[in-house]
């Protein structure tokens, strides 16, 4: 009847109350026990259609004194004059009927936590031919994502929310990224040449993927084992970061300087790329018309560049050579802000008022000074191919700053798949601060082109990975676009918002209890989202912790 | 005085007889219990006592008849017994002096253990089938788990047909309180008790209907405080039995006689372990007695045997759902 299933029986259907479809509750026997996310099996005879088994996960748990009436009867429990018995319950949320019979499990049928084939079952894990080990379930099992939904083939990209700090977005992403790298199997065609682009906004604490973690202890390490991972870091990554000021071309970067490259773009890139819409990226630009006037200035540098010879950085603009950003923003002053206080030139300026062209100009001033060093006649670019993973580092850019880079690096990623159109290889954008660079309101050059990577990345091969404080300040075009969705802690109000209708009630409720580390994931292929933990990183996060190079092992007692 | 409707001089005279000038005391008491249970003392002024051959002076003296205050003894392992009847069905049997009234009725009997802790014990339902007339008629099985057993009685009246439930329900649980008191329980029943053995089972009577002691005694059972008795006395022919009175709870502002219980324990122990028992049951009772927002019949009605008597009637299974079975078997035997 039960073949199979009936190693660890927790309880009963209760009957006092109907059981339905889709949810039923168990009373616990005296010494057994549910919590919140196990996975149990219910198996149930139905007339003329034979054994369904009901698989679900708990969503409450519940205790209560039965033959109590009042508060005050606890009393008189305690002090032995009151015969009343402890009654246990868990309400268990359905998740998959096998087969395909949607009934409600018979009252008083006994109840299942469930164990190898049938976890699988009800994991749907038998029915993904590509399942990646993502991290562990409440029962200490692997938990594992269908790959189809990550890398195009029926879905893609991942949105990961949570607060800062305690929700571990970035570490999820790159435990799932670890664990892409370390399964080729899994992946399939796409592990040859899978290119990943990391972000680094906050501190340098992505600039020591490629090191080991001397704060990894055996038992995490295990767990990484565990996972068919190897607890080490990861070992093909290039670092880059912005050029200092002055001369020579060295990466701005503190705590780390050895094997960390500068990028920066030349003069003729800027121009011909038309990079200059990413200096024009704030959600009132649009309003304000000045992205009217930049759509028309960028067009008449194009029109008029010539290359210099001799020097392949720099470009020339109507006969003057341009070597910096400063000598592009004298060239466009010329016709936007004469020196003789006559009218803007209105083939650049497009009829717009005097007053939109001095914004204009305003706006290049300001850039200058924070985006010069991004701009010169030496300048190289991002190699986005060099290594498996790519790690960007942004912190140290004024806010401004940040913008153009990322709005420049993912429209160039976004060229070059577009104009191979194939969806192979596979390049994953990791990115945070998404609220930042695609607000829910506006308009913005780096927000269409994401909305363009979240629409049509599934079949360009780009996947974006996606994080955010809170999905409800993201345009609503990246959320519904992701496939698997995860989530740290929430802050509470955040947690009753429509972005997380994908959760059950009760993980809303402790979504602000999540300790760092805990996760709920909802993937298309499972009908109900499951909260997980990840391994401690067997890369360091911070100098401190970086272990020398080639031994992952030094300093682990 | 103003002229009524009816015509009447006097309110008097509007309910037809003259207004007794002549109250005792002129004090007024309401019943503590709910109205629909009656009443925790039903014995009328003037009754005149028990003719079950009372003697009042085996403990004490008449000069010594005073409430006791018992000796500290520590709680033991006590069982409290009680059980519960209920009519499922009204039936009539063609019997050869023409059409039997009879009835269908289930009995429940349960135990609480309090030992420190307190549990439900064992518990057992009877159902039985009674005809009038001394007929006896068998029920098909109504289902896998209930069937009625027959049984008889000489009468044919609907009190005699319930008397004869009640009866079933009075042999399980003296049986149950044999098999308790056997065990090393000290078996509490609600209820007077048929158990003659020299068994430790206290019978607690809740209510009174009869007057056991002389008018000049009464006022000692008034006089008790919480967690006292009055001396043993005993009565009874066929069931010779100790017995005594005890105040439950502090009834300040109630009648003389509320929060007074009567328990009883056979005469075949001796004089010494009744008084024993007693000793133990008044002090330790108080602790288990109910209070007035808990259960219509505090403090009388016991906890461990009011929930008991809850988990009972629980146990008998939805009347409704009996009473249908009942009938559908009898439809399918009388089809086949």
């Amino acid at each position: 009847m039960t073949a199979g299933i009936e190693e660890d029986r927790v309880g009963r259907v209760i009957g006092t109350e109907p059981a339905t479809s889709t949810e039923f509750r168990v009373i616990l026997e005296a010494d057994s026990y549910l919590q919140l996310d196990d996975l149990v099996v219910v198996a149930t005879q139905i007339p003329k259609a034979g054994e369904v088994r009901i698989y679900g996960v708990v969503t409450e748990i519940a205790s209560k004194h039965e033959g109590a009436r009042f508060e005050s009867d606890m009393e008189l429990i305690k002090e032995g004059s009151l015969p009343a018995e402890l009654a246990r319950s868990a309400t268990v949320q359905t998740m998959r009927v096998d087969p395909e019979i949607w009934v409600a499990p018979d009252s008083g049928e006994p109840v299942f936590r469930v164990t190898g084939e049938a976890r699988d079952k009800a994991l749907y894990a038998d029915e993904m031919t590509r399942r990646l080990p993502v991290g562990f379930a409440r029962d200490g099992q692997p938990l594992w994502v269908d790959l189809d939904f990550f890398d195009g083939r029926k879905g893609g990209h991942i949105s990961i929310s949570g607060v800062s700090g305690v929700a571990t977005k970035t570490s999820f992403a790159l435990s799932f990224l670890r664990s892409l790298t370390a399964h080729p199997e899994v992946l399939g065609e796409g592990a040859s040449n899978l290119r990943v682009l990391v972000f680094n906004v906050k501190q340098e604490d992505l600039l020591w993927l490629d090191r080991p973690n001397t704060g990894l202890q055996e038992d995490d390490a295990e767990k990484w084992r565990a996972l068919g991972i190897a607890p080490e870091p990861f070992d093909s990554v290039s670092f880059w970061g912005p050029p200092r000021e002055g001369g020579e071309l060295i990466a701005d970067t503190d705590s780390r300087t050895k094997g960390v490259s500068s990028f920066s773009w030349t003069p003729r890139e800027f121009v011909e790329r038309g990079l200059l819409r990413f200096l024009f990226t704030e959600t009132g630009d649009y309003r304000n018309q000045l992205t009217f006037v930049e759509e028309r200035v960028r067009s008449q540098l194009i029109r008029n560049a010539e290359p210099v010879a001799g020097d392949e950085g720099a470009v020339s603009i109507e006969g003057q050579v341009v070597r910096s950003l400063s000598d592009l923003i004298g060239v466009i002053g010329e016709h936007l802000d004469p020196e003789d206080g006559s009218d803007p030139d209105s083939t650049w300026t497009g009829r717009v008022a005097g007053g939109t062209a001095s914004a204009f100009m305003r706006r290049l001033y300001a850039a200058e000074s924070r985006m010069r060093r991004l701009i010169r006649p030496d300048g190289k670019r991002v190699d986005r191919t060099a290594e498996a993973v790519t790690v960007v580092d942004l912190h140290k850019l004024h806010d401004f700053a940040q913008r153009f880079v990322v709005g420049a690096i993912l429209d160039e990623v976004y060229a070059e798949k577009e104009a191979t159109g194939q969806r192979l290889p596979l390049q994953v954008v990791l990115l945070d601060e998404l609220n930042k660079y695609a607000p829910r309101e506006g308009h913005s050059p780096i927000k269409e082109t994401l909305i363009d990577i979240a629409q049509r990345g599934r079949s360009l091969g780009i996947i974006l990975i996606g994080a955010q404080q809170t999905a409800s300040r993201v345009t609503p075009e990246l959320n519904e676009n992701a496939s698997i969705r995860v989530t740290g802690r929430l802050d509470a109000a955040e947690a009753e918002r429509a972005e997380y209708g994908w959760m059950l009630a009760s993980t809303r409720a402790r979504a602000r209890l999540f300790k760092p580390g805990t996760m709920v994931l909802f993937q298309p292929g499972i009908p109900a989202p499951l909260v997980f933990t990840f391994p401690f990183p067997p890369w360091a996060t911070r100098p401190e912790e970086a272990g020398g190079e080639g031994d992952p092992f030094k300093g682990l007692a | 005085m103003a002229q009524t409707p009816l015509g009447c001089r006097t309110p008097s005279l509007a309910w037809g007889h003259e207004v007794r000038k002549t109250l005792l005391s002129g004090q007024i008491w309401v019943e503590a219990w709910n109205p629909e249970y009656g009443s925790s003392y039903e014995v009328a002024a003037g009754t005149a006592p028990s003719e079950e051959e009372v003697a009042p002076f085996v403990e004490r003296e008449r000069e010594a008849w005073e409430p006791i205050s018992p000796r500290a003894q520590a709680w033991p392992a006590v069982a409290f017994l009680d059980g519960v009847s209920r009519v499922d069905a009204r039936a009539f049997l063609e019997g050869s002096t023409g059409t039997i009234p009879g009835i269908c009725g289930s009995v429940g009997i349960g135990t609480v253990f309090c030992d420190g802790e307190a549990k439900f014990g064992p518990w057992q339902v009877h159902r039985a089938v009674v005809f009038g007339s001394g007929e006896a008629g068998e029920l098909p099985p109504i289902s896998e788990s209930i069937s009625y057993r027959s049984r008889s009685i000489p009468g044919t009246r609907p009190d005699e047909l319930r008397l004869g439930l009640e009866a079933l329900r009075a042999e399980q649980e003296a049986e149950m309180a044999r098999v308790l008191a056997r065990q090393g329980w000290i078996v509490l029943a609600d209820g007077a008790l048929g158990v003659l053995e020299p068994f430790d089972v206290v019978g607690l009577i809740k209510s009174h209907q009869k007057a056991y002691l002389e008018a000049d005694l009464e006022p000692v059972v008034r006089a008790l405080a919480p967690g006292q008795r009055t001396p043993i006395f005993s009565f009874g022919v066929i069931r010779p039995r100790y017995s005594w009175y005890l105040r439950l709870a502090d009834a300040t502002g109630h009648h003389p006689w509320a929060a007074i219980a009567r328990c009883e324990v056979s005469a075949a122990v001796s004089l010494e372990r009744a008084a024993e028992l007693a000793d133990l049951v008044t002090q330790h009772l108080p602790r288990f007695a109910s209070k007035p927002f808990w259960d219509s019949r505090a403090p009388q009605n016991l906890v461990p045997i009011a929930t008991l008597e809850r988990r009972l009637w629980h146990l008998l299974g939805d009347r409704e759902l009996v009473y249908r079975k009942i009938r559908s078997a009898l439809m399918r035997g009388r089809a086949a």
